[in-house]
């Protein structure tokens, strides 16, 4: 086949008629429920346990059958159950495991846990200025911030509330225990950092160590770090009960209890001469909540690219995560960008209306183009085609008419949003050290050999399309099976928008290498493993540097309509141009473009998530409100090849970049339709009469 | 562990329930959700569940000439599509839910489950329905507002089901409604307003005014829609109604939201009405 064949997804039937089998619905021998015993404070200490008398066939498992009491992600600061300390309300005491479910649910209402609470810290205005309470501070610089020359400044703070991923399947692990291994089944988007993470909790080998995926229904991050969590506390349950034990989260516990976007609070301070800028100065602040989990690298996306699509001469930029008793914050599509693009592109859109100009025209001054040097002084490699894109943007969506209507309740927002591909910095050759197996079998068939899952979001199509291009070859002859860590190399986490772009491109590789094999008889095996491009520079601990091995970028225009007496905002029609290198499936790609707009549509005005001293307010489908179909837009989607000379067929990320510009693009509509001040979000209809009123 | 019955019949059921305190369960949309406790395991319902969607008796929307009456077990997509009721009535069944829920979501559900939010009540609290109970003793007949105690409270007595409600036909010249929620469907509301009204002669002769999930209960003022009649003093009406207002902030909404905006739409409506 050839890469611009268009195809059906590999995954689609067997997922529409049914006959795909989540780990809800797969059977075990003795299978044994657990049900995890929580904390209902945010902070304090555990004096005691009240267990009523264990009965038969009800075992509980907590932190004294734990080797090594430690979830290994960065750190291992989070313990795989609380151990006389609690830190959030929700944090897992033990798993109460049994075979009859009514049985574990007796038992759990005899427990009485017996606290001595501490006052918690719940926002992060209290964590401004202690060093105890700060998980990580950055600090980087562009030309010279102190010695500019000015005659005005703008300034604005901007602030982004949780979000939650709601993937359809909810968090789900099978454990086992056999002949010394350990075997984890279930819903996951990183089967090797589970390994990684089972290693140091069971200290057994690696040998003894195998973790499966199997299907997974939705992820968005949110299967990234947390099964590490899960998967400890189920290898310790299987080892001590010697049989497979399940834990599947119900939705609200999912909802509570599991990983959020980072809240945010972003400063913004620009200098102006003559009307144009001259510096800007960044304070970004995270809610990192209790643990450190992956905070640390969400920080780092949040700032590197803070000044977005535009070389801007002098930059300071701060970034600081801190530490709070809410909930345990982490990966989310997105990863950070999409809290400092809403503050740069809505400040670039405020600042284009107090200069009294376009905000395209405006933006179209600033944009990077290749050969400039980025806000890490690093040097854009590639070419960009910003002004291409702000140009094919502007006459799909009729422009000029439509930031002219006159109806006062309609309004027009624009963003421009650039995301790195890949790891930040030297991050793919530093940390993950991708590896990636082709095997072509004895029959002819090829099977694709990596930890990279599916969970929606189109990589066994994508992949398999990539290797059968490059090969030549029918799909059909394409195996690629859910990963299994006994049979598959580590090729890196499914995360970073990282799968088409750096996986694909090393199987692209691989498959040009096995292509004159084809006709060798029996089994043929090749190898490619992840080098570094020999013009990207990193210096992490300068924060210096390519933050990137590739941009891919997005120009989004947002349509929206106020209704004037009630402030209901509906989100009428959605533009977007990308620069993804090339689609590799252009069918995937759009569905990629209409599920970031749902999430963007979410985040920039339904999805009000607010916790109340450290405890979540919306905790179901019902008060949680993802849009509906009803409360889409009109998306109109195109794009533009600008081939990227590592990618396979010259593609680059694809899966955030879609959501991050959608949620400012919104928020500056509505700003232009009503003509007050957007620096919030989610931008809700009770914000709008607030501000109005005041 | 609970058992479950299906009565045969409406005389059966009456029979059961007088025996004992049951779950009625309709179309279950709310209860089955509220009781459920871990998937897989069993639903903790601490009585005994008494199924009864089954019953013809208990279905079926009819009208004589001055009323049209709905039976407990009619879905709200049966209101919602019914060729027989009037739109004031259709079009905001319509909006309740989803089609799944509307499919199965009954119309006594909506009444007995008595919530805050119920999307029906500020319907029947307009139109002067009256709710139909019966036991083995016989039928009792209550106003919907002596019916609704409060927040998920009712005069029903544990042997008595919710049998229909009855809603006096009028000659409205044209209603008005808005159902507001965080997303476009599939939502609780946070606010809802409804109004009907007739005009004789260019002059507003009946209106009705009804506002839901502000207070515990919908709120509507007989009184003072007599003086509108009267006087047509806008300002007046909505102090009155402003005055009734208990709003909240919660999870959906806040105080300041629900009570500016629903006297708004109040405003708006009857603005329009005036100068129609």
């Amino acid at each position: 086949m050839k890469i611009r064949d268009r195809i059906c997804r590999v995954d689609s039937v067997e997922k529409i008629n049914g006959k795909v089998r989540y780990i809800e619905d797969i059977d075990f021998e003795n299978l044994h429920f657990a049900r995890t015993l929580r904390s209902g404070i945010a902070k304090g200490e555990i004096l005691s346990i009240d267990y009523p008398e264990i009965p038969d066939g009800i075992w509980v498992v907590d932190a004294s059958d734990t080797p090594v009491n430690e979830v290994l992600m960065i750190k291992g600061d989070m313990p795989v159950f609380a151990d006389k300390t609690v830190n959030y309300i929700g944090e897992p005491i033990a798993l109460i495991v049994g075979k009859d479910k009514q049985q574990v649910i007796e038992f759990m209402n005899g427990i009485v846990v017996n606290y001595r609470k501490d006052e918690g810290i719940f926002h992060i205005d209290e964590c401004r200025g202690h060093e105890d309470m700060t998980y990580s501070s950055y600090e980087y610089q562009k030309g010279d911030i102190g010695e500019l020359d000015y005659d005005d400044t703008f300034e604005k703070v901007y602030s982004t509330g949780y979000q939650e991923q709601l993937y359809m399947e909810k968090q789900g692990l099978v454990g086992e225990y056999s002949d010394n291994i350990v075997t984890i089944h279930g819903s996951m988007q990183c089967p090797y950092y589970i390994k990684n993470a089972l290693i140091h909790c069971t200290e057994l080998p690696g040998d003894n160590i195998r973790v499966i995926q199997n299907t997974t229904g939705g992820a968005f991050g949110g299967k990234e770090e947390y099964p590490s969590l899960m998967a400890c506390q189920l290898a310790v349950a299987a080892m001590k009960i010697k049989a497979p034990v399940e834990l599947i989260f119900d939705r609200r516990e999912d909802i509570l209890y599991t990983t959020k976007r980072h809240p945010s609070q972003t400063r913004i301070k620009t200098y102006l001469k003559e009307r144009r800028i001259v510096g800007m100065a960044f304070t970004y602040e995270l809610d990192g909540g209790p643990y450190w989990g992956l905070t640390d690298v969400v920080l780092q996306r949040g700032i590197l690219t803070l000044t977005g699509c535009y070389n801007i001469e002098n930059v300071k930029v701060e970034g600081k995560a801190y530490k709070t008793n809410n909930i345990f914050t982490g990966a989310f599509r997105g990863f950070g960008a999409p809290q400092s693009m809403f503050a740069l592109e809505q400040h670039m859109n405020q600042l284009a209306r107090y200069l009294n100009k376009d905000p395209i025209e405006f933006r179209r001054q600033y944009f990077v183009k290749k050969g400039d040097i980025s806000a890490t002084s690093g040097v854009f490699n590639e070419t960009i085609m910003l002004q291409e894109m702000a140009d094919k943007l502007e006459k799909m969506s009729d422009y000029e008419e439509i930031k002219n209507k006159k109806d006062y309740y309609h309004g027009v927002g624009v963003a421009f949003i650039p995301h790195g591909g890949g790891f930040t910095g030297d991050g793919e050759a530093s940390h993950i050290k991708a590896v990636v197996n082709l095997k072509k079998d004895e029959s002819g068939s090829v099977h694709i050999l990596v930890s990279s899952v599916e969970m929606g979001q189109g990589a066994k199509t994508v992949l398999a399309k990539i290797v059968a291009s490059a090969l030549d070859i029918g799909i059909d002859r394409i195996v690629y099976d859910d990963p299994d860590t006994f049979k598959v190399p580590d090729s890196g986490p499914t995360v970073a928008s990282r799968t088409t772009m750096v996986v694909g491109g090393l199987l692209y590789k691989a498959a040009r290498k096995l292509k004159p094999l084809m006709s060798q008889k029996g089994e043929v095996l090749v190898t490619e493993t992840f080098k570094q491009p020999d013009n990207i520079k990193w210096d992490q601990t300068q924060l210096r540097g390519n933050a990137y091995l590739s941009y891919s970028w997005a120009a989004v225009i947002a349509e929206v309509e106020v209704d004037p007496i009630t402030f209901e905002i509906k989100c009428t029609n959605i533009h977007g141009v990308y620069d993804v290198g090339l689609p590799i499936d252009e069918d995937t790609f759009i569905g990629q473009v209409h599920g970031g707009v749902a999430q963007g549509v979410g985040y920039g005005m339904l999805e009000v998530m607010e916790s109340i001293d450290g405890l979540i307010q919306q905790n179901s489908f019902s008060s949680y409100s993802v849009p509906t179909m009803a409360d889409m837009p009109r998306m109109y989607t195109d794009w533009i090849y600008n081939p990227y000379k590592e990618g396979p067929y010259g593609a680059k990320a694809a899966g955030e970049l879609t959501l991050v510009g959608v949620a400012p693009a919104i928020a500056s509509a509505v700003q232009d339709a009503i003509g007050i001040e957007i620096n919030d979000l989610p931008v809700t209809s009770e914000k709008i009469l607030a501000e109005v009123l005041r | 562990m609970f058992n479950s019955l299906r009565p045969n019949s409406l005389g059966e059921l009456l029979e059961i329930i007088d025996n004992g305190d049951y779950y009625i369960f309709a179309g279950g949309t709310d209860l089955f959700i509220r009781k459920r406790q871990w998937q897989g395991a069993e639903r903790k319902f601490d009585k005994d569940v008494v199924f009864i969607s089954h019953l013809e008796e208990l279905r079926g929307i009819f009208e004589d000439r001055n009323y049209y009456r709905l039976k407990t077990c009619v879905t709200q997509d049966e209101v919602a599509n019914s060729d027989l009721l009037p739109d004031y009535l259709r079009i905001p069944y319509g909006l309740m839910g989803n089609p799944a829920i509307r499919n199965t979501a009954t119309v006594g559900g909506n009444i007995v489950n008595a919530a805050m939010v119920a999307d029906s009540l500020p319907l029947f609290y307009a139109l002067d329905a009256v709710i139909v109970l019966k036991s083995i003793q016989g039928d009792r007949i209550l106003s919907i507002r002596d019916f609704i105690l409060g927040r998920y409270k009712t005069d029903r007595y544990e042997n008595e089901i919710m049998y229909e409600v009855i809603i006096p036909k009028e000659d409205f010249t044209g209603y008005r409604y808005k159902k507001i929620g965080s997303r476009k469907s599939s939502i609780l509301s946070k606010l809802s307003v409804f109004m009907v009204y007739r005009k004789a002669h260019g002059k507003i002769v009946d209106i009705r005014v009804s506002v839901g999930a502000v207070n515990d209960v919908p709120i509507r003022s007989e009184e003072a829609e007599k003086e509108f009649i009267k006087d047509n003093n806008l300002d007046k009406f909505l102090l009155t109604i402003r005055e009734m207002m208990e709003g909240e902030d919660d999870r959906r909404s806040t105080k300041l939201y629900r009570e500016e905006i629903g006297l708004r739409i109040i405003k708006n409506f009857l603005e329009e009405v005036m100068e129609e």
